[in-house]
């Protein structure tokens, strides 16, 4: 074990292709993903949770359902739609980072959207009057409801990139492991330890761990604390 | 400057059914103080949401001035910058005293430097400058009430509406806000409509009392008539 730590180690300041490579794929298809699920999520996550509306409850019971919903199965869907038969199999994406993107955004939608959703529930109508009874217009007060509701979305925006950034199932089944091309880090850390490799999955998975911590991190400095 | 606002044959009730509050015929002008008085539960933060357009009536109209407003029209959120509402449960945004007392006269463009004049001034009419930089999440329960007067009182709106503005507030505070109420009534006499569970309050402050039941006015008198008034009103809550 001590030698493949050291050699894990060494893979890290060495900055070797195969390791860099991983991380820099994973830090990408992430990034993209939470981006693009953050867009629609946040505002819908706000309209359950503070709209008025004959199924709210059942929506957000069916966003929590959705939160632990199994990343084989999101591969599995997918799958089945860009491959060459696929419905939509004429847009030659599976195996490549986009196939990856797409299912890492359908695993971070619910988590961002029902967090959301439920951080807001008593704070909107709240933060809503009152800014409306300051004589806010439509527009103001929804700016400053989001201000007010910043820690909210951050927190959920943390919790659905430790999922996604972290999950190996849609990553293997749509990107394929390619080396150099859909090969991220938890992906390669499945392939070097079958292969009974260890350095380079415990450098990867060093990685991992200290970007998922300064993340979190950095949302739990950011938030006021009582002296 | 609005002189005065007219409750018409108004009804709000909430789902499901129970409470209903029927209201007709009340006229709040400058000339004095208006306090809603009556049991919790008799309809008095109700009826201040209707004033504020915060909230719609079932049926009757609230008149500004002869014009009839509801919540949703446009000319709502051009009035809704002369009311200021100090709620009964109030909210503060997670900012500081300061930033929260600035807040409506930054929704109104007002100029830089009249902001941090008034904000000035009233916070050391409240006594509360010290806590000018503090987060308000962090305030006690009477300094966080206060902030919200402030933050109200601030912007010198032509309608005041103030829901138990005194709760939690002890005694030498409450008679500095008197004390800037009354200010204020001189410098430039809006409507202020205010609530209480108690008429002392109200008889300080001369003002008219309306009384309130179940959601309908049982009594009114004006600030001049209090004396005989006094045991009557107080029977009435008693019963
Ligand atoms: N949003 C609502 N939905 C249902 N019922 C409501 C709602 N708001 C108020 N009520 C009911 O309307 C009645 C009047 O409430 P309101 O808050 O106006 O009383 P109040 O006179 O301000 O009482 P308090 O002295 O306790 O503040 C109460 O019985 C209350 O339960
Ligand atoms: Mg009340």
């Amino acid at each position: 074990m001590a030698n493949e730590l050291k050699g894990a180690f060494e893979i890290i300041f060495s900055l070797e292709r195969e390791f860099l490579s991983a991380v820099g794929l994973s830090l990408k298809v992430s990034l993209i993903a939470l981006f693009l699920a953050a867009i629609i999520a946040i505002p819908f996550g706000i309209w359950v949770g503070t709209g008025k509306f004959k199924h709210r409850e059942l929506t957000s019971a069916i966003l929590n359902t959705a939160m632990s919903f199994p990343t084989v199965v999101i591969g599995l869907l997918l799958y089945s739609f860009f491959s060459r038969k696929g419905p939509m199999g004429n847009l030659g994406i599976l195996f490549t980072p986009a196939a990856m993107i797409t299912g890492q955004c359908i695993l971070a939608f619910p988590i961002i959207a029902a967090l959301v959703a439920a951080g807001t529930r008593n704070l909107g109508d709240r933060a809503i009057l009152a800014a409306r009874a300051l004589g806010a217009g439509n527009i103001k007060s929804i700016l400053l409801f989001l201000k007010e509701s910043r820690l909210i979305v951050l927190a959920s925006l943390s919790a659905a990139f430790g999922r996604i950034f972290s999950e190996v199932g849609i990553s293997m089944m749509l990107g394929g492991n390619i080396r150099f091309y859909t090969r991220n880090i938890t992906t390669a850390i499945a392939l070097e330890t079958s292969k009974g490799a260890f350095s380079l999955g415990i450098a990867l998975g060093m990685v991992l761990m200290v970007i998922a911590f300064t993340i979190n991190a950095s949302v739990y400095y950011l938030q006021p604390k009582k002296i | 400057m609005i002189s005065s606002i007219t409750i018409e044959k108004v009804r709000k009730g909430y789902y499901p059914a129970g409470f209903t509050l029927v209201i007709d015929g009340i006229e709040f002008d400058r000339q004095s103080v208006h306090t809603l008085v009556g049991p919790n539960g008799s309809g008095k933060t109700s009826l201040l949401g209707l004033i504020a357009l915060v909230d719609k009536p079932n049926h009757g109209k609230i008149l500004f001035d002869e014009e009839s407003i509801s919540p949703n029209d446009k000319a709502a959120t051009r009035l809704r910058r002369k009311i200021g509402f100090i709620m009964q449960n109030p909210y503060l945004f997670d900012m500081n005293v300061y930033e929260n007392v600035a807040l409506g006269l930054k929704i109104r463009r007002k100029r830089r430097g009249e902001i941090i004049s008034r904000v000035e001034g009233i916070l050391a009419a409240l006594k509360i400058e010290h806590l000018a930089r503090q987060r308000v999440k962090c305030l006690s329960r009477g300094e966080y009430q206060k902030v919200a007067i402030a933050q109200v009182l601030v912007m010198e709106p032509e309608v005041i509406l103030m829901d138990e503005p005194l709760a939690n507030i002890d005694t030498e505070s409450a008679l500095a806000i008197e004390d800037i109420v009354k200010n204020i009534r001189r410098k430039y006499s809006p409507i202020i409509i205010t609530t209480a569970h108690s008429l002392s309050q109200a008889y300080r402050m001369r003002s008219n009392i309306i009384l309130l039941k179940e959601g309908r006015r049982v009594h009114f008198a004006s600030g001049r008539a209090h004396t005989n008034f006094e045991m009557k009103s107080q029977e009435v809550i008693n019963d």
